[in-house]
């Protein structure tokens, strides 16, 4: 099933009013940029305890 | 250097990493708000929601959706999950502890009972029948259980400085989410099954964290929480769907349709933000004890709010101000206490 136009645009209007620029993708930046930090310091935990 | 101090020093570590688990815990929840939101207007959710509304009204139609979701989103959790153990090098590991039923997996089996369709159940229900602030508010109230649990079953230390910070954080996320309660509550009569949703998470979350403890004596928490996934994706995908498509309601069929690659899109990352909060929960019991690390994950309802303002451009009422500087300062409270206090943390 591909996303009716209802759909779209009920999506697209979440992002509409964001205070990001690009707000519709860089949510999505975010939580890589956040989850490789996780990993990062799970990574450095595991070595230290 | 001596020792004592060494001990000291290690002491301090290890609590300053627990609060920091905590901390990720609150972040990745609160962020989890913008694809757990926006996911109930993508196709096929949103068609689902309508289609069993009409023939079984918009409070069934919403629990019954929500299980699919909570169902998809349950298996890109252990997606993420695999992520993180691969790079932490620990499906070994994972296996040995799958292997070690009795002394250990059992116990992540059980939480995933109260964490999976007891707590996120509930909350949906408070959700459905009473409103989303509602439910907020009761989930909030985890910790309380949580860490009176902990308390009376393996004696887990719970400091005068540390009910003090869990119950200001408690207090922030009810003035966050106070006046949507008002409104909630005061729109008319009440249906019981609401409460019984409200009473269903915050005990639900409060247990699971107090068997989570439990099990965690004895198992690493990246992959005990990976088979409480397991646990919850048989409870989900091999019980109460196939359940509710014998029932009647059009399951498979719309679960089918989620393949579209916006939608997987928006499930993956509410996986690898629910999973990555729920590792780090996971990872902060250890460390500080199951009422500090319930309490500290609270301030996720503050995060919410910020990322749901950046994000969504809600601007927050003044209640919701208030209630954040509550929450960062029962954080601070509870951040602040001497490091000794914590050295040990079951009781003599």
């Amino acid at each position: 099933m591909v996303q009716t136009e209802a759909a779209m645009e009920a999506y697209n209007a979440y992002w509409a009013n964001s205070f990001i620029p690009a707000g519709d993708i860089m949510w999505m930046v975010l939580i890589l940029i956040l989850a490789v930090v996780a990993l990062w310091q799970a990574r450095t935990f595991v070595s230290q305890f | 250097m001596d020792l004592k101090a060494l001990k000291k020093q290690e002491s301090k570590r290890k609590i300053s990493k627990g609060y920091m688990w905590a901390l990720f815990c609150a972040v990745f929840w609160g962020i989890w708000y913008l694809p757990g939101t926006v996911v109930w207007v993508l196709n096929p959710f949103d068609e689902m929601y309508g289609v069993i509304a009409e023939t079984n009204g918009d409070a069934v139609s919403l629990v019954v959706t929500a299980v699919l979701i909570t169902a998809f989103n349950a298996l890109t959790v252990m997606l993420a999950l695999m992520v993180w153990n691969g790079v932490l090098q620990k499906f070994g590991e994972l296996g040995r502890t799958l292997k070690e039923f009795n002394p250990c997996s059992k116990w992540f089996f059980l939480a995933s009972i109260f964490g999976g369709p007891v707590a996120i159940l509930g909350s949906f229900m408070a959700m459905g029948f009473i409103g989303g602030a509602f439910a907020a508010v009761a989930a909030l109230l985890y910790p309380v259980i949580g860490s009176v649990l902990a308390y009376y079953w393996y004696g887990e230390k719970i400091t005068k400085r540390a009910a003090i910070g869990i119950v200001v954080i408690i207090l922030g996320g009810i003035t966050i989410f106070g006046g949507g309660l008002i409104t909630e509550l005061g729109a008319g009569e009440v249906p019981w099954i609401g409460y019984l949703g409200g009473l269903m998470a915050a005990a639900g979350w409060g247990i699971e964290g107090a068997i989570a403890g439990k099990g965690l004596d004895i198992a690493e928490p990246d992959v005990g929480l990976t088979l409480r996934f397991v646990g919850e994706n048989i409870i989900w995908w091999i019980l109460i769907v196939p359940i509710l498509a014998i029932v009647g309601f059009p399951m498979y069929s719309f679960a089918i349709q989620a393949f579209e690659p916006l939608t997987l899109l928006v499930l993956i990352f509410a996986g690898i933000t629910f999973g990555f909060c729920y590792v780090c929960w996971y990872k902060s019991f250890p460390l500080i004890g199951v009422g500090r690390g319930q309490g500290i994950g609270n301030l996720y309802g503050l995060c919410a709010i910020i990322f749901i303002f950046l994000f969504f451009g809600d601007v927050p009422q003044w209640t919701i101000l208030l209630g954040g500087a509550l929450c960062v300062a029962g954080s601070f409270i509870m951040f602040t206490e001497e490091a000794g206090e914590l050295e040990t943390l079951r009781g003599e």
